[in-house]
């Protein structure tokens, strides 16, 4: 997998665990970054209607939105996540830029990138169902490029999870941790999530060759339920874990679960590859 | 020659030998001060010994000491050997420190140790703080404490997230989406996962409309009252986040505030503030964390100078040192050489933080009243007393028993701002006040605490009575400043030069200055002046050039002065006679060395009411005390000439080329023989310059600086040269004074000049005018051609003619009064 640029899209201030990993990817990758705040058109047809209104967080009370208030609001938001940004990438020799688009998030980002671009999305547990990990899994069932996950509750992310879908190309696993290999490799840890089953045992055959024709030798575990993750992770403390999970709705749960960034891989390969 | 008046003093001319009291060296019984023992001999100073060893030893409240007498009598050097020897003898008095007050940061709590503790305290402070900063942090690094909080922070992130999710639940039942908005969140009814566009809602049946409006506002209501819990249940998560930081930060503290504990066990003030300190630091383990990328950390705040580090919070734990006695053997004797308010209570000192003046208890400052507790402190009066609120705080100290350190702008009401008011520290010492004799009736007079706190006079003597024992102590004193000093031995007749410079100093010759200062001074130069010459012991005349050396140095006005009569720009006359018009003598001071001037005294007579014209008085030139001779002058004439008629006469009486201020009646002897020269219109004798003061009576009394008024005339007239008329007529009760330079001996031996002890005004007039002054016979009149006499003659003309003036208008009224 080759990354030249490292897209990172917020809906709002505060994804600093988004924004540092997107920095420490495009660091690592020698990628460029582009920042992009997403002016949430859900919420500009929210403001569209005849009731439309707000109750203040963490300050409760109701408050009329009409569309000039939440263009105002948004326009705010986009200069906070610039600044944190820059903040972040302050002092570090990396090419940078910074955009604001009105879209739906994932459609926009998706639809954008490009062959070499890798995605980096910030998803929060109490942003509501629009903007929640099961919308963004949703509409990343397709995709071409890879897309990066975190949470916004997460704080200082150590490690990275790569889930690739239910039905994989073994290469383009492959690719992502030849990528990712030199920054998070040193204690890697590839999990099948499913029942022993002698197709499972030649996928995981199949993806061991691969990674031994470059040189990467993680260890293997075998779990029985995606919920167990956390735990195992907690007990071996990976830097770089890849859970093989066969049932789409195991992986929205896994995710949900690991406690650091999850990059989701495609089904297949777009374009040019590695 | 001299013959002798009542009370054994000498009047007439007086021998040479009476004129200089020789110091006996062959009664010394050493040739140099090397044979003399340097026992610490305390030269006539009995009574104040006395005093400082009753003051010093009393252990009452009040009884401190107040060292009065002239300068350089060696006040403060016997007082601070008395001192010393004293405090050596007591023990070390207990270290104290200041520290931070928990409950009230504004009042630094202080805290006793015994001797040398206090360090060994703030080091073991400094320790503790250093070990916690690896502690603490170690604490919170560890599995448990991570995972816990992280439960807590987790179990607070789902309860915030299983309410709005419930919500957003409740929402989506009813195709309606919970939206994060800027401000907080919204509700949108959706189409599919995203929000229905509103031309959509629009075309919407009524009835749906209404619906998902009423749906919105419920779900918005059950919203709000979810957010109105959120802050309840981030309180309760950040109290179970403190406790568990207390506990944790109490697993590291409590071994090692224990064994401090343990250590200060019998200094229940240290266990106590042990105590605080470990509360402290369990509310506030965040000052021993690391500091983060772009902080400085606490510690290094600490350590670092104190501009940079004021906003330290570890500072808080520090130990103020304010006395530390580890280095000291005895009690503590402090002598403040700048007793300013600050420098005897102490400071509280101001680092620039920010723009704006911090302090903290850290940096309280020791005043000497700290330094000296439980000993001794010696303070100069004057210094003391012009010291802006000094005294006061003095006072302030000594009446309430303890010092409070406060800044002196509070004092005065300059500051409103809240300062730090460290806690007063309980004061048990003796003060030493050493001043001059005035300064301490002043005192006694205007201030009514100064009694009460300085209970004992100290009182030293500047002279000593000139006996062989005194001399010889004089002679030990000189033998052991040379050794102190480093100097040359002094050979026995350098130290009678001495003793006899000491007599001219006291202003007699049966007294001994014991001016210390001055000795050691005369001493030093002496030694010197062995050094010009290559001696290795200082003899008599070394001493001698020092006195001419020291004399030259000031010489320049009276030679200037000597020089404008020499060339008539000033009228003095040295010899010949005069009617009305006699010399006086006066005494001007440079550099502390006197010297006597002449000075021509006149008077002018003629027919009056009775008064007596001081002019120097009119023009506002005479003093008081030479106003109050002038009118016993008046008293005089009256009393004598005139007791059964009136006096009438009018007469002035000036100092001729005096522009500056006369005061004094040393020379109201002399005004009074002008003024009678005048009347008896008979020529005094300009060769004799008269010095004296006198009472109504006509008697003749002493008078101060006899020697330099003597001097003064005989270097006028040696200038002139000596033609062996002229000489200085003197009270007879100065004569035992006389300590007269070696020309003026030699002249008076010679018979070049003459010295004249009078006791009377009589016996004055007689020498000055050659004619008998004349006493009352049996029928009460004087000798037909005596001076007084003639005088009476003159007064009583004077009278007639003013009764005959006086009766000439009255018959003038009486002829008119019958021709009507």
């Amino acid at each position: 997998m080759i990354v030249r640029r490292v897209v990172v899209a917020t809906a709002a201030p505060g994804a600093a665990a988004a924004l540092a990993t997107a920095v420490e990817l495009a660091r690592a990758m020698h990628a460029d970054l582009r920042g992009v705040f997403v002016e949430s058109t859900d919420l500009l047809a929210l403001a569209t209607l005849p009731f439309a209104g707000e109750v203040g967080f963490p300050s409760p009370g109701r408050r009329a939105l009409d569309v000039e208030s939440m263009q105002r609001g948004l326009r705010a938001q986009a200069r906070r996540v610039e600044r944190e940004l820059a903040s972040v990438v302050a002092g570090r020799p990396l090419r940078w830029s910074f955009d604001v688009v009105r879209s739906r998030m994932t459609a926009e980002l998706f639809a954008e990138a490009g062959a070499t671009d890798l995605a980096v999305v910030a998803w929060s547990r109490a942003a509501g169902a629009t903007a929640g990990l099961a919308r963004a899994l949703r509409a990343f069932r397709g995709a071409t490029v890879p897309l990066l996950l975190v949470a916004e509750h997460l704080r200082r992310p150590l490690s990275v999870a790569v889930v690739p879908p239910p039905s994989f190309d073994p290469a383009v696993l492959a690719d992502a941790l030849d990528a990712l290999w030199p920054r998070y490799g040193r204690a890697a840890l590839i999990v099948d999530v499913a029942p022993a089953s002698a197709r499972r045992e030649a996928l995981r055959r199949r993806v061991d060759r691969l990674l031994a024709g470059r040189g990467l030798a993680p260890r293997f575990r075998r779990l029985g339920h995606a919920l167990d993750l956390p735990a195992l992770v907690a007990l071996e403390a990976p830097r770089l874990i890849v859970p093989l999970i066969g049932d789409e709705e195991d992986r929205e749960a896994a995710v949900d679960a690991l406690e650091c960034p999850v990059l989701l891989l495609p089904a297949v390969r777009r374009g040019t590859t590695a | 020659m001299a013959a002798e008046a009542a009370g054994g003093l000498p009047v007439g001319a007086l021998r040479a030998d009476q004129l200089w009291r020789r110091c006996a060296v062959e009664a010394f019984g050493f040739s140099t001060t090397d044979e003399l023992r340097d026992d610490a001999t305390i030269l006539g100073q009995q009574r104040a010994v006395e005093a400082l060893r009753f003051g010093i030893g009393i252990a009452e409240p009040g009884y401190n000491l107040f060292a009065m007498g002239p300068e350089g009598v060696g006040r403060r050097t016997l007082a601070r050997r008395f001192l010393e020897e004293a405090a050596a003898a007591k023990p070390v008095p207990r270290d104290w420190c200041y520290v931070f007050n928990f409950e009230l940061p504004q009042r630094p709590r202080a805290i006793a140790l015994p001797p040398g503790r206090g360090f060994a305290f703030k080091r073991d402070m400094a320790r503790l703080v250093e070990d916690l900063r690896t502690g603490i942090p170690a604490a919170f690094e560890a599995d448990e404490y991570r995972t816990r909080r992280q439960e807590i922070e987790g179990e607070l992130s789902e309860r915030q997230e299983r309410a709005l999710g419930a919500v957003g639940e409740h929402a989506a039942a009813q195709k309606i989406g919970l939206l994060r908005t800027p401000g907080g969140f919204g509700f949108a009814p959706l189409e599919g996962d995203d929000v229905m566009p509103p031309a959509r809602f629009q075309a919407l049946p009524d009835e749906e409309r209404k619906r998902l409006q009423q749906a919105i506002e419920t779900l918005q209501a059950e919203l709000e009252g979810v957010i109105q819990q959120v802050p309840v249940w981030r309180r309760e998560a950040q109290h179970k986040l403190r406790e568990l930081d207390r506990a944790v930060t109490r697993t590291a503290i409590n071994s090692l505030i224990d064994e401090l504990r343990s250590a200060y066990a019998p200094l229940p003030d240290v266990v106590r503030y042990l105590g605080e300190v470990q509360e402290d630091v369990l509310d506030h383990a965040q000052y021993f964390q690391p500091a983060r990328d772009g902080e400085r950390s606490a510690i290094a705040q600490m350590v670092l100078g104190r501009g940079e580090a004021a906003e330290s919070p570890l500072r808080r734990y520090a130990v103020n040192l304010l006395v530390d006695h580890a280095a000291t053997t005895a009690a503590p004797f402090v002598y403040e050489d700048h007793p300013t308010h600050d420098n005897l209570i102490g400071r509280v000192e101001h680092v620039a933080h920010m723009g704006a003046l911090t302090s903290d208890f850290t940096l309280i400052t020791a005043g000497a009243l700290h330094r000296a507790n439980g000993g001794y402190l010696m303070l100069d009066a004057v210094k003391l007393l012009t010291q802006p609120l000094a005294w006061d705080a003095l006072k302030r100290a000594l009446l309430s028993g303890e010092v409070r350190t406060e800044p002196l702008a509070y004092s005065l009401g300059l500051l409103s701002t809240q300062g730090l008011q460290p806690e007063p520290i309980p004061l048990a010492l003796k003060v030493v006040l050493v001043g001059p004799r005035h300064v301490h009736a002043l005192l006694h007079a205007y201030d009514p605490e100064f009694p009460k706190l300085f209970k004992v006079v100290v009182d030293f003597a500047g002279d000593v009575e000139r006996t062989p024992a005194a001399e010889l102590d004089f002679a030990a004193v000189v033998a052991g400043m040379a050794r102190r000093r480093r100097l040359r031995p002094f050979e026995a007749a350098a130290v009678g030069r001495m003793v006899e410079q000491a007599s001219r100093a006291a202003g007699s010759a049966e007294k001994l200055a014991i001016a210390m200062h001055a000795a050691l001074g005369l001493a030093q130069e002496a030694d010197y002046w062995a050094g010009v010459r290559g001696r290795t012991t200082v003899a008599a005349d070394d001493v001698e050039a020092a006195l001419d050396a020291r004399r030259r140095r000031i010489d320049d006005l009276p030679t200037r002065l000597r020089e404008e009569v020499l060339r008539g720009r000033i009228l003095v006359d040295t010899g010949g006679s005069r009617v009305g018009q006699a010399n006086g003598l006066a005494v001007a001071e440079i550099g502390g060395e006197r010297f006597g001037l002449p000075v021509r005294i006149t008077a002018r007579v003629r027919m009056g009411g009775g008064v007596l014209l001081d002019i120097e008085r009119e023009s506002k030139l005479g003093g008081s005390i030479h106003s109050k001779g002038v009118m016993i002058i008046a008293g005089y004439l009256a009393g004598r000439y005139a007791a059964g008629g009136p006096l009438a006469l009018s007469a002035t009486l000036v100092f001729e080329q005096s522009y500056g201020l006369v005061d004094g009646d040393s020379a109201s002897a002399t005004e009074l023989c002008a003024l009678l020269s005048a009347l008896a219109d008979v020529p005094l004798s300009n060769a004799i310059a008269v010095t004296g003061s006198v009472n109504q009576h006509g008697d003749v009394q002493a008078i101060g600086g006899v020697n330099e008024k003597i001097e003064g005339y005989f270097d006028l007239c040696s200038a002139r040269g000596l033609a062996g008329g002229q000489g200085v007529l003197i009270p007879a009760a100065n004569a035992p004074q006389l300590m007269l330079k070696r020309e003026v001996v030699e002249a008076v031996a010679g018979g070049r000049f003459a010295i004249h002890a009078v006791a009377t005004v009589d016996q004055g007039l007689e020498i000055l005018t050659g004619v008998a002054a004349g006493a009352r016979d049996a029928v009460g009149g004087f000798p037909r051609g005596s001076l007084n006499a003639r005088i009476e003659e003159r007064l009583a003309g004077f009278a007639e003619r003013a009764r005959v003036a006086a009766e000439v208008p009255a018959r003038r009224l009486a002829r008119r009064r019958r021709e009507r």
